[in-house]
């Protein structure tokens, strides 16, 4: 049983046109593809990258190397139950938050710390402790948890290695066991495939990174971006948050492999809420990405985004409740990129082939349509970003020390494979580097840059009017064009409903005669296999998805690249809504004694429709 | 623990400190307060219901300087400026209003507490304060109306009927002088490192962590009474423990704490140090120790557990706040003192005071003083047993049916104002020494027919930061009671002693105080910080006492298996 969700955050929609496509609604011929690279930069680091031996002596990396040496000897060696690997991952993070409300700084905080994780395997690639107890509730494999690891002293770092390695071996002992007496005693599973894949070992070594930022700077840019909320007297609660962090990932294990990844990652981003009579609660966000910092929007871009959003929220105050609707709609880029990653990406991901609590919606369509022909699908976590907008789903190395590669899902809507960790499934049995996880879980397969590629598009002006035509054809009141999304989930697990949901922020009406009108509080809903046989069409613009998506695997950075999509049925539902009152007062005012200085109202601002 | 013994320095007056405002009346933050408060008590009302008639709101701005050693390893070094308000709204009278209702939990609704920004900016608190006092004013008139519901379909029981639910009073104005140690200078991730590594490096211990913590934080409080309270304070402490196994694979350990107003005054660092390097000696004796069996007789408590024992049988039952009214009861509401006012609970020769006016006891400082309380109400020394009887017990403005006014007791945090203990100061008269008291041990148990007795010197979760109020008792219950003894002593007849291990304590109950057949001269201290929206401090002084009979089971294995990969 699986639920996953995209949370909401880090999202980030650029609008950029894609270079040529023909205008066409021939939708179902599979056609030449286009230059991808035009629009796509790839992070060729790891290939170009330093070798071991051109970096920088580390000291936590040699101690791991050589703890792993000396663990190994003693625990491979057990004549009676030897473990058979061995890896650390220390995950080093640094972060620097500043976050301001309505001009003043809420908090401005720095934090630094480390996490270990160790995974002891004991048996054999083939079969070891890590294998599902079937039949029984309890005694999952255990080797999880956070744990917290000393930034420094050296023999501090070897005791905890050592302590963490004792005690993992002897669970893992123990659990090898009952995994045994469990294979032995019940039914032959559906895929028999060996619980671990061999891997050659890599060595590749980043640079340690120092922070970019001028924090004491961004401190006064972020109470001075926080203060144009304070002009809009209908926003209840509201931030700026400026963030940079630098994480760096130390991996060392048994077949030899030695990782330093860093992950630099710049961040601004600003909320808004506020509440409707009948107890709904509205709220917009928006952010802006970098990994270079110095490429963050400066204010004077920036003010006009904020602006934009306060703007909005006033405009989705006064929009009208949606109802539950069927019929055509436009899902622009955003929204597109969700619904793949919901509705296919966490249905590609291959550990749930081997998983017989999994639905496993596409185990056996290896080979058949599950798309219109006009669509490809892949993974690249090598992608650094698309069409300007900086990936943050990208990553060079997985967690398990394999290198990223590029995973074809979906080929001119053919289906050709699986999202793999080192947990292989029958006739997939090797990882293509998508083994993730946030520090203190297990590593499985996780999506990391979902690209939804069409090889034939319209342009968007053309795709709107194909969504008339489709809402004049079902003869259905209006059609639902969904602008921006939070995010979304979905159930996978076997013996529940195979559905997905996205979270909409901006959804319009688009009526036949053309016109446009906002509305909230609606869900996007379906079931993946009948919702993507309904695509129809898609647009040459190229929008980007930046998100936290949480799983088993805990949460991790994920994007999804995708044009929007023109669906020729949608199902959508009522968002839940509170039942709150709005304040009961005015917001006060600017200044003390000071009445003259009125934020602006909601009449004041533009609203509705566009 | 903070031992009277073992505290080598008191109070330092500090060589540098924190600039507070000339007239903290001026502040940004109290013009933000009292604007918004003014326009609570006038403006906000629902149609068809009542404006509140009580409103106060309470700042607690918050540095924090914090680090975090293992095994001689920094784990983390923090340092952060917090801000929370906490709104009082009530709706009704003083006679019958809201509060210390079920359905004014705070465990249920976010109501009326909430984080401020930390920035001086009058719009942006105001802004917070309007929010959180909208959300408290609605769940207020929620639970009075609720109240008001359920009392129309319960029997009056008598009891409560006249009690009144807020004690009406004349606001108070109070001015705390004491400047704030400056944070900016505390350096601690050194200190981490060395204590920590005393007991990583030590041979035959697994584990060894050090917390060291400065903290300085300003109270602000305002009410519709008129009053105005700036209270200033200031805590820093450092608590290190080890942990080994021994050869059957079970865990020994122990601790130990220092807590002092200002970083700078607590004990050197190379005293800590030592005094670290001796616990973990002392922890590597443990490991060699004999396991002993399960045990019913005489025990004496002293040093750490002489103030443990006390804290866990009296901290939370001295509360004199009625519990909240509800139609069911979950046996959580239970206090055994209450139910014993005007009796006796200890013997004659007890008496306990609580006093948060008093900030030494001899040369030993007592860091649960203050001097306004959390509802403005002047900190006041409570005689709470005299001669063995219990007289009153602590009080916040919430009466009860036996006690009808504040005596300035009334702290708390996320949860809600109660009752609380400040300084609580347990001196009998007379008193034995140890050699003394040992004797006396040694005739109970052969009285018994035993040829042995336990000295208990320290139980484990003695943590100077567990929340002695609810934490703290959880994990009691949790684990049925009782109190794992992590240092305790057997005395054989013939007078000798040899550590033992493997003992915990079944919690005595109260009627067990009035068993207690012998006490020391000697005061021990320990001190607690009450974790939750600032942190407040607690103090506990108690003599060593001898209890005529107890029961200490014996642990149980099995344990796990000693380590099968060879150590660095």
């Amino acid at each position: 049983m699986h639920l996953s969700r995209l949370l909401p955050g880090l999202a980030a929609a650029l609008l950029v046109s894609c270079a040529g496509g023909p205008d066409t609604t021939d939708t179902d011929q599979p056609t030449e593809k286009p230059d991808q690279t035009a629009r796509e930069r790839v992070d060729m680091s790891l290939v170009l990258g330093e070798s071991r031996a051109d970096a920088e002596p580390d000291a936590l990396l040699d101690v791991m190397k050589s703890e792993t040496e000396r663990m190994a000897k003693a625990m491979f060696d057990d004549t009676a139950n030897p473990a058979y690997y061995l890896s650390y991952q220390i995950t080093d993070q640094k972060a620097r938050e500043i976050t301001a409300t309505f001009g003043a700084i809420d908090y401005d905080d720095e934090s630094h710390d480390r996490t270990l994780d160790a995974v002891v395997r004991v048996g054999s690639y083939e079969l070891d402790n890590t294998r599902e107890l079937r039949g029984e509730w309890f005694g999952d494999y255990s080797q999880s948890g956070r744990l917290a690891f000393p930034l420094t002293y050296e023999p501090a770092w070897r005791t905890m290695l050592w302590r963490t390695t004792d005690k993992y071996y002897k669970e893992a002992v123990e659990r090898f066991i009952k995994v045994q007496a469990n294979y032995g005693l019940k039914a032959p599973e559906e895929d028999q495939s060996a619980d671990f894949t061999k891997a050659e070992p890599i060595e590749y070594v980043q640079p340690l990174p120092e922070y970019q930022a001028d924090h004491k700077a961004w401190r006064e840019r972020v109470r001075e971006l926080s203060e144009i909320f304070s002009q809009y007297d209908y926003i209840e609660r509201s931030n700026v948050t400026f963030h940079e962090g630098v994480e760096t990932r130390y991996q060392v294990n048994s077949e030899g492999s030695l990782v330093r990844k860093v992950r630099h990652v710049g961040r601004v981003s600003w909320f808004a809420s506020t509440s409707v009579e009948d107890g709904m609660n509205l709220y917009l966000y928006d952010t802006a990405n970098a990994y270079e910092l110095d490429s963050l929007p400066g204010n004077e871009e920036l003010a006009p985004r904020i602006e934009e959003t306060a703007k909005q929220l006033g405009a989705l105050l006064k929009a009208p409740k949606s109802e539950p609707f069927i019929g055509p709609a436009i899902l622009e880029g955003e929204a597109a990129g969700v619904f793949f990653h919901e509705a296919l990406g966490h249905r590609v991901e291959g550990h749930r082939l081997a998983d017989e609590d999994e639905g496993q919606t596409f185990g056996e369509k290896v080979g058949k349509q599950v798309l219109p022909r006009f669509l490809d699908v892949y993974d690249d976590p090598r992608l650094i970003e698309a069409s300007g907008t900086p990936l943050m789903g990208h990553y060079l190395v997985d967690d398990q020390a394999i290198p990223a590669s590029r995973a074809e899902v979906v080929d001119n809507g053919i289906f050709k494979g699986f999202l793999m960790s080192r947990t292989p499934a029958e006739g997939f049995d090797s990882s293509n580097g998508h083994g993730r996880r946030e520090p203190g879980k297990h590593v499985v397969s996780r999506q990391g840059n979902l690209v939804v590629h069409p090889s034939r598009t319209v342009s968007r002006e053309k795709l709107k009017e194909l969504l008339i035509a489709e809402v004049e054809a079902q003869d259905a009141p209006y059609g639902l064009r969904f602008e921006r999304v939070q995010g979304g989930f979905t159930l996978t697990g076997r013996g529940l409903p195979q559905s997905f949901k996205v979270l909409p922020l901006v959804v319009y009406r688009v009526y036949p005669d053309g016109r446009e009108e906002l509305i909230r509080g609606v869900t996007l809903e379906g079931t993946p296999l009948t919702v993507l046989s309904e695509i129809t069409a898609a647009a040459d613009d190229v929008q980007v998805f930046n998100g936290v998506c949480g799983a088993e695997s805990g949460h991790v950075p994920v994007s999804s690249v995708s044009p929007s999509l023109l669906v020729r049925r949608v199902e959508t539902a009522r968002a839940p809504k509170g039942s709150e009152r709005p304040p009961i007062l005015s917001p006060p005012p600017l200044q003390p004694d000071e009445d003259d200085v009125e934020p602006k109202t909601e009449s004041d601002e533009n609203g509705g429709a566009q | 623990m903070n031992r009277g013994f073992l505290i080598l320095s008191i109070l330092l007056a500090p060589l540098a400190m924190a600039a507070t405002p000339d007239n903290p009346r001026d502040s940004v933050i109290v013009e933000a307060m009292q604007d918004e408060m003014e326009r609570t008590k006038s403006e906000l009302a629902l149609e068809d219901f009542s404006r509140p008639y009580y409103v106060s709101f309470s700042v607690f701005d918050v540095k924090t300087v914090s680090c975090t050693g293992q095994n001689g390893g920094l784990l983390a070094e923090d340092r952060t400026h917090r801000r929370f308000l906490r709104a009082d709204v009530r709706v009704g009278s003083y006679e019958s209003d809201n509060s210390n209702s079920q359905f004014q939990s705070q465990f249920f609704s976010s109501a009326g507490m909430t984080r401020l920004p930390s920035g001086d900016d009058y719009h942006a608190l105001r802004r917070s304060m309007w929010l959180t006092a909208d959300s408290a004013y609605k769940a207020a008139v929620e639970s009075l109306e609720k109240k008001r519901a359920e009392a129309s379909s319960l029997q009056a029981n008598g009891e409560d009927e006249d009690v009144p639910s807020f004690t009406k009073r004349e606001g108070t104005q109070f001015v705390g002088d004491q400047s704030l140690p400056v944070l900016e200078d505390v350096e601690c991730a050194d200190l981490v490192e060395r204590v920590s590594a005393a007991y990583g490096d030590h041979e035959a211990l697994e584990t060894g962590q050090a917390d060291a913590v400065a903290r300085n934080i300003d109270r602000y409080f305002i009410d519709t009474e008129g009053s105005f309270v700036f209270e200033p304070s200031s805590h820093a402490y450092i608590e290190a423990w080890g942990r080994a196994l021994a050869e059957d694979g079970m865990p020994v350990k122990h601790m130990f704490d220092h807590v002092r107003r200002d970083f700078s005054a607590l004990p050197a660092h190379d005293d800590i140090i030592a005094e670290a390097r001796a616990s973990a000696e002392l922890i590597a004796k443990l490991r060699k120790a004999e396991k002993v069996d399960t045990y019913t007789g005489p025990v004496v408590f002293t040093e750490d557990a002489a103030t443990q024992i006390m804290w866990r049988m009296l901290g939370n039952d001295l509360s004199g706040t009625p519990p909240p009214t509800t139609d069911f009861d979950s046996g959580s509401q239970y206090n055994a003192l209450r139910s014993r006012l005007n009796r006796r609970v200890f013997p004659k020769e007890f008496n306990v005071v609580d006093d948060p006016t008093k900030d030494k006891l001899g040369d030993i400082p007592l860091m649960g003083s203050y001097e306004i309380d959390h509802e403005g109400v002047p900190a006041q020394k409570v005689e709470l047993i005299n001669d063995g009887m219990l007289e009153t017990l602590l009080m916040s403005r919430t009466p009860s049916d036996k006690i009808a006014q504040s005596n300035g007791h009334g702290r708390g945090g996320w949860q809600g104002v109660e009752g609380t203990v400040g300084n609580l100061i347990i001196q009998p008269t007379g008193g034995q020494t140890p050699e003394e008291l040992k004797t006396r041990l040694l005739e109970e148990a052969k009285r018994e027919g035993l040829d042995h007795g336990y000295i208990v010197r320290q139980f484990d979760n003695p943590w100077v930061t567990q929340d002695a109020l609810t934490s703290g008792d959880s994990w009691a219950r949790q684990s049925k009671d009782r109190m794992p003894a992590t240092v305790v002593v057997r005395v054989n007849a013939d007078g000798s002693e040899e550590l033992v291990r493997g003992l915990s304590l079944e919690m005595p109950l109260i009627r067990d105080l009035e068993h207690i057949v012998g006490w020391g001269k000697q005061s021990y201290i320990t001190n607690y910080i009450v974790t939750g929206t600032a942190g407040y401090l607690q103090s506990i002084a108690a003599p060593a006492v001898l209890f005529e009979e107890l029961d200490m089971p014996a642990a149980k294995g099995p344990f796990a298996r000693p380590h099968e990969v060879p150590a660095p």
